[in-house]
């Protein structure tokens, strides 16, 4: 399955709660990844979410709330979001660095 | 007439007396040469200079606005605002420099700088409300040397590449 984040989430993707304001990383966490991510995993599939339509960027505050938190919430473990069901597609290699690196840190 | 001024005659031409301006030219050709080489090598040095300078001055930009926003509170009642300047300029640093790295001068770990340095300025932001002093310090601390790093890494990088001889 693939997620075009700018396109079908939102080009402005910033903060890390509901409180720091629209789009942030615990509203995509709850409201997207995580029921599309349970689908994925239903159907033995992999979601692969494409980063680069973002015009500006991403926070590490977002970044950080929404992949990291899938892991502490117990939503999913980092191994079956790394070896399987997740990828994050990117020119940037900085940001796949990034966001599995919160997968990883969440599980420790 | 010797076997060995016999060698300087071509086609029954004595190329003896033409011997002096023959190897004039050829010295000129080879200093031009030398020249040309050194000159195109301070070009290139002075661009990777100037595009270090460039990058340093970005930098300076990056840190100014963390210093206002984690010390005297600036933009601190919008964080996101401070979040979409520094990842901005985050950006074109990564764009700058990944073009600067494929083409010119390869700069090691350059994904891994550019996440840190990111991580660093953004990744406590939106919860600088609840964070104490020691805290702001402490990122402060963070991004003055993630900033470090990575322009020691520019700089290592292009000395190598270009060193002063």
């Amino acid at each position: 399955m693939n997620f075009n984040l700018a396109k079908e989430f939102s080009e402005n993707p910033f903060g890390r709660y509901r409180s720091d304001g629209p789009n942030s990383g615990e509203q995509f966490r709850e409201d997207f990844l995580k029921n599309l991510l349970e689908k994925c995993k239903k159907n033995n599939d992999t979601l692969h979410i494409y980063i680069d339509d973002v015009p500006i960027g991403i926070s590490s505050s977002f970044l950080s709330e929404s992949f990291g938190g899938l892991v502490t919430k117990n939503y999913f473990s980092a191994d079956e979001l790394l070896n399987s069901l997740l990828t994050i597609e990117s020119e940037d290699k900085s940001y796949i660095t990034e966001i599995y690196s919160y997968i990883r840190e969440a599980s420790v | 007439m010797g076997t060995e001024d016999q060698l300087f005659i071509v086609m029954g031409v004595d190329l003896i007396p033409f011997l002096p301006s023959m190897f004039s030219i050829l010295f000129i050709i080879i200093g031009w040469g030398v020249i040309y080489h050194n000159a195109k090598k301070l070009s290139s040095r002075t661009e990777a200079h100037a595009f270090a300078n460039n990058i340093v001055a970005i930098l300076k930009d990056i840190e100014i606005l963390s210093e206002e926003f984690w010390f005297k509170s600036v933009y601190n009642s919008s964080p996101v605002s401070y979040e979409m300047l520094v990842i901005s300029k985050i950006k074109i640093i990564r764009k700058k420099l990944n073009d600067f790295s494929d083409k010119r001068v390869k700069i090691n770990n350059l994904d891994d700088l550019i996440f840190k340095l990111r991580k660093a300025c953004t990744s406590q932001s939106s919860t600088i409300s609840t964070l104490t002093q020691a805290e702001k310090r402490s990122n402060m601390n963070q991004i003055i040397n993630s900033i470090s790093v990575l322009e020691l890494s520019v700089s290592d990088a292009i000395s190598k590449k270009y060193p002063h001889t």
